[in-house]
């Protein structure tokens, strides 16, 4: 119970000193991160609306030039600003170590999208390139990702409100113009999903604003600073949960999110799974401890951190275990990014719980996972697709079957090691990086008393998601000799002792006739592009496994000064 | 630095293996068994350099390097009295594995081995959690990839796929274990650490203390195929191949048994308290139901071998929970003992299996006038791991059952629980241990048997076929061993002496600990003992209260131990 005792009634602030920018003054430090994806996205929208045809593959290659320069300009102002918090426009935005970290991960990723569609639209041969995007596909993209942005530097309801719809319809339109027809009711299921938790946000701004007059995260804090003003705060506060957590797909509303985003081209379930999701989750971060940080709201059976508690129990429960019953690698990736953005969630309990001053500690276990998984789903996306693309089509296989998986440990051992790197870096298994960055989390957790049980329940779904990837890996490994035995039985007519028994082969679907795997691996020059950001990444993967501790002091001295 | 050399040279060779062309397996696998060995020879340097407090020399067994100083994690590897024979068995194991899979082993399995050695040898020095925990998956995880990767059968893939499900969880919950005490160390101090010393020395408190043991020891347990956690070992061992079955019975699963004592028992002996005479019960029905499994299982020479291993687990356990020093230093020398021989056996199992692809126990039989060496070694090692008097494991298993039957007063306190009113013969701890020691004769009945049908009963093969017998670089791996069994049977002493003062220690801080924690209290350092008559006081007993008044074995516990 040392949790309440260490509330006060202030807000976690995430970083101490704070600067006001405004003016001329705030373009010229934030500009680039701020206007440049959000001026690339206008100047495509408008192409697009120029020219509907043509070649599209120079919008990604911009769009990706724009990201990464974003995604570097934040990086720069993260190692600049360290601990200073910078409030733009008159406090409606808010940059702080937190927010330029996310951005950063999620522009990043999206420049990893950017990439692999640049590199798709240029191979001539690829399979799944009539139904890539669309032609707006570059400037819906570049939109959400200026959304995102918003998103993670809003510091008040309404922009926030926006902010989400600007990031999340874009992906939806998307979405639903890129999946096949049969995907059309898990489609319309995710975008009534989003209309109706947009509504609920709606709905909580209204009470909040009624009863406390002010829109702004930190008005909020100062009136509400003694707890309940009024029964409508509390129904505010709720709605709010209720809707940010169905928007990061987090139990149980939001779990339907990964049927959706089945089946659709990469970029787009890398940008709903390691970009969106996790850009929500910090949006809950920010608004709930800056907002909602006092005593009597957050702690007690009615506080926040409960119902929050319970929602990020049933999230890692729910993503750990559906991730271990799926049969495609992006579904498995989807559920096991659901289970890490219940583990932020916990890191977001704990910092409720711990305080203004310690709860700071909390936050950074939560940045460094979440900068973990995204970049570690960034990765295995990246390199799942590009296994697919250099695969033949068969009848009855679709994208993301782990046929294309089974027994390329053999067949193409790097590109197996460089899956296993990424598999183990989601599910955090060692020796990876997302290993110390999950026990860090852990051990911020079980700090506190009162979690206990939460902080096991996240080592037991941790051993869960082992499970789900040790399937991937023995089909890497170990199962490539299955792929001839539907032949041998054929040919043969042997009898059922013969050959494999198809519970054997839960990986493999039960009818999927043997195919080669090309015996050597079609590397154009463009593929190098996409083969240095997966290098990189892997490289920086391992650099964090091997000698974690400079990355766990580096992101604490972002939060603590 | 000798613990460092010890935990990378393996790591090396598998390097320097790595670099070398699959083509030419004759180069690696001298690569591979030149790691091992001198991986061996550092521990058994480290080993005699232990003096006779059981201590490692300073600077000499001993590593510390801070590793992640913001989670508190620290490369700490350590040799004292009690890993140092455990480090050296082990060291053995893999050498004299790898020194027959030479031309047989492929490169995958090559660098399976050197990495599963190195995390088998970093697990038993690792002073901190972290690091055990990752050097326990990395003793295991290799050789199930390997396993699996090389199966040949839907029955190979489904044990290795098994094996792995089985020690995965185990490690994480000996993870989730080592996170609690290290989350109530940070309560008590307000530091995080996980040096193992420090979190026992804080212990796991009352409230936890159930839920730590039960996380830890089923944990380990696992890895050491204690039952009834056994299932995934015979399965293993049967259907890999026999230098990764040696190892498993061998080296691996003995890491288990080590994070039993170390860990589970050492951090929450209230808990043990309470629960240790159902644990005990738990060993004795283990041992009986390795015993009569093993002799249903009688013709098929590698399933009984692994549950072998799970009865003398058992067996080893018991002597842990008797918490008395012969019972204690019996059982870490039982572990020696057996993992040496049971190398052996498995070794020449494989060396059979690559002769007679396809053979039982009896089919063809008779092997002894066609590989009379083989003969010869495998009933001298057979002899070993069977108990006859004047071999390795005859000794173990008399200090074990010496000291069990010594201790176990505490069954009397089970028979009040369940309800029984006066002494009531069937809850008798001696009578248990007696069963205990029948019932496991059944496993020694069950192997003689075996090997007889192997080699010395008519044979059916056919007399102008060729059968090389055995020789070279595998007759040299049995020889060793077998040595070794006839060594550490005629001369105990230079191994148990290593051990008895770091026993003693570890059965005295555990005392203290529990004593501290029926007192309600956090436990401080413990002192050393003012009267020279303490040191070599009984150890400590389970606490039970009898309907007489008498003084509980808690009180008494704590007038032995200041």
């Amino acid at each position: 119970m040392n949790g309440p005792a260490l509330m006060l009634a202030r807000p976690i602030h995430l970083l101490d000193g704070i600067t006001r920018l405004d003016g001329a003054r705030a373009l010229l430090e934030m500009g680039p991160t701020l206007l440049l994806v959000a001026a690339t996205a206008a100047l495509f929208a408008a192409i697009t609306a120029m020219r509907s045809k043509g070649n599209r593959s120079w919008h990604w290659m911009v769009s990706a030039v724009s990201l990464l320069v974003s995604a570097s300009w934040l990086g720069v102002n993260l190692v600049r600003f360290k601990a200073q918090a910078i409030l733009l426009l008159d406090g409606k935005l808010r940059v702080d170590g937190f927010s330029l970290l996310c951005a950063g991960i999620a522009t990043f990723v999206a420049f990893g999208a950017a990439l692999w569609a640049f590199t798709a639209e240029r191979a001539p041969d690829f399979r799944g390139k009539p139904g890539l995007l669309g032609s707006e596909g570059s400037a819906l993209v570049m939109i959400s990702v200026a959304g995102m942005h918003l998103t993670l530097f809003a510091s008040d309801l309404l922009i926030l409100l926006i902010a989400l719809e600007v990031a999340a319809l874009p992906l939806v339109w998307l979405l639903g113009d890129s999946s096949p027809f049969s995907k059309d009711r898990p489609i319309l299921k995710s975008l009534v999903g989003h209309l109706v938790s947009s509504g609920l946000l709606l709905w909580a701004c209204v009470l909040l604003v009624i009863v406390t007059g002010t829109t702004g995260f930190d008005r909020i804090s100062i009136q509400m600073g003694e707890g309940w003003a009024h029964p409508a705060a509390g129904v505010g506060i709720i709605l709010l949960l209720s809707a940010l957590s169905w928007k990061c797909a987090a139990a149980p509303l939001g779990l339907s999110g990964p049927s959706a985003a089945a089946g659709s081209p990469p970029p787009l379930q890398l940008l709903l799974q390691a970009a969106l999701h996790l850009v929500v989750a910090a949006a809950l971060f920010r608004v709930f401890l800056v907002g909602f940080v006092s005593e009597a709201l957050a702690y007690g059976p009615g506080g926040w951190t409960s119902s929050l508690a319970v929602i990020a129990g049933i999230t890692i429960v729910a993503g750990s275990s559906a991730a271990m019953w799926q049969r495609r690698m992006a579904d498995m990736t989807a559920h096991l990014s659901i289970a890490a953005t219940g583990f932020l969630l916990l890191g977001l309990v704990a910092a409720g719980l711990e305080g203004p001053d310690k709860g700071k500690l909390a936050v950074s276990a939560s940045a460094y996972l979440l900068a973990n998984h995204g970049l570690g789903v960034l990765g295995l996306v990246l390199m799942a697709f590009h296994i697919e693309k250099d695969q033949t089509a068969l009848p009855g296989d679709d994208l993301g079957l782990p046929t294309a998986f089974c027994g390329l440990g053999k067949s193409r051992p790097a590109l197996a090691f460089l899956v296993a790197v990424f598999l183990f870096q989601v599910a955090g298994l060692p020796p990876s990086a997302a290993f110390f960055a999950r026990l860090n989390l852990v051990l911020t957790v079980l700090r506190n008393e009162a979690l206990l049980g939460l902080g096991l329940l996240m080592v037991f779904a941790w051993a869960v998601g082992a499970v789900a990837v040790m399937r991937v890996l023995r089909g890497l490994y170990a199962v490539s000799e299955m792929r001839s035995a539907p032949e041998v039985k054929e040919a043969g007519g042997e009898g059922e002792g013969e050959g494999p028994k198809p519970e054997d082969v839960s990986l493999l679907p039960a009818a999927v006739p043997a195919r080669s795997t090309p015996a050597t691996p079609a590397i154009k020059p463009l593929g190098y592009l996409l083969g240095g950001l997966l290098s990189l990444l892997v490289l920086s993967i391992l650099a964090a496994a091997v000698c974690p501790d400079p990355f766990l002091r580096g992101i604490h001295k972002l939060f603590i000064p | 630095m000798m613990a460092v050399f010890i935990a990378l040279l393996p790591v090396l060779a598998a390097f320097v293996v790595w670099l070398i062309p699959a083509a030419n397996r004759d180069l690696a696998g001298r690569v591979a068994c030149a790691g091992a060995c001198a991986a061996f020879l550092c521990g058994l340097a480290a080993l005699i350099r232990i003096d006779g407090s059981g201590a490692a020399s300073v600077g000499y067994g001993s590593f510390s390097l801070p590793w992640i100083e913001s989670l508190g994690i620290r490369l700490h590897l350590l040799i004292d009295g009690l890993n140092g024979p455990l480090l050296v068995m082990a060291a053995l194991v893999y050498m004299t594995s790898l020194l027959a899979d030479w031309q047989e082993g492929n490169k995958a399995r090559l660098l399976a081995l050197l990495f599963s050695e190195t995390g088998t040898l970093s697990a038993l020095m690792a002073k901190d959690g972290i690091v055990c925990v990752l050097a326990m998956v990395l003793a295991w995880a290799p050789l199930a990839a390997s396993t699996a990767m090389s199966a040949q059968s839907p029955k190979t893939r489904k044990a290795a796929r098994r094996m792995a499900l089985h020690l995965s969880a185990a490690s994480f919950l000996v993870l989730a274990g080592l996170l609690l005490l290290s989350s109530r160390h940070l309560v008590v101090h307000g530091r995080l650490t996980f040096g193992l010393d420090e979190l026992i020395a804080v212990g796991a408190g009352s409230s936890g203390g159930a839920l730590v043991l039960a996380l830890t020891l089923v944990g380990a347990g696992s890895l050491a195929a204690l039952f009834p956690l056994h299932t995934w070992l015979s399965e293993a061992a049967a259907e890999a191949s026999g230098t990764i079955s040696a190892v498993l019975c061998g080296a691996v699963t003995k890491v288990g048994l080590y994070l039993v004592l170390r860990l589970a028992m050492a951090s929450s002996p209230g808990a043990l308290a309470s629960a240790g005479t159902a644990l005990s019960i738990l060993c004795i029905i283990g041992i009986a139901h390795s015993g009569l499994v093993a002799m249903s299982c009688r013709h098929d020479l590698k399933r009984l071998l692994a549950y072998t291993t799970e009865g003398v687990h058992g067996l080893c356990l018991l002597g842990f929970l008797s918490l008395e020093i012969r019972g204690v230093t019996g059982a870490f020398f039982l572990m020696t003992a057996h993992g040496l021989a049971i190398t052996g056996l498995w070794i020449g199992l494989d060396f059979l299996d690559q002769r007679l692809p396809g053979w039982k126990p009896g089919r063809p039989g008779g092997l002894a006038r066609r590989m009379p060496n083989l003969t010869g070694l495998f009933f001298l090692l057979t002899a070993c791991l069977v108990g006859v008097p004047g071999l390795s494991i005859f000794v173990g298993e008399i200090l074990v059952l010496t000291g069990a039957f010594d201790s176990y007063a505490s069954f009397v306190h089970l028979s009040h629980r369940l309800g029984f009113s006066g002494p009531l013969l069937l809850t008798h701890p001696k009578l248990f241990t007696l069963l205990s020691f029948v019932t496991g004769l059944t496993i020694p009945l069950a192997i003689i048997l075996a090997v007889y049908k192997t080699f010395l009963s008519p044979t059916t093969l056919e007399p102008e076929r060729p059968l090389l017998d055995v020789k070279g670089r595998t007759m040299s791996a049995l020889v060793l061993l077998a040595a070794l069994g006839l060594l550490l049977g005629f001369w105990p002493n230079w191994t148990l002496g290593r051990m008895e003062n770091p026993a003693r220690g570890l059965i005295r801080g555990i005392a203290s600990l529990h004593v501290a924690a029926v007192r309600d209290e956090t436990p401080k350092k413990e002192a050393a003992p003012s009267h020279p008559d303490q040191k070599n006081a009984r150890p400590f007993r389970k606490p039970f209260r009898k309907p007489s008044g008498r003084p509980t074995r808690a009180r008494a516990a704590s007038a032995r131990i200041p």
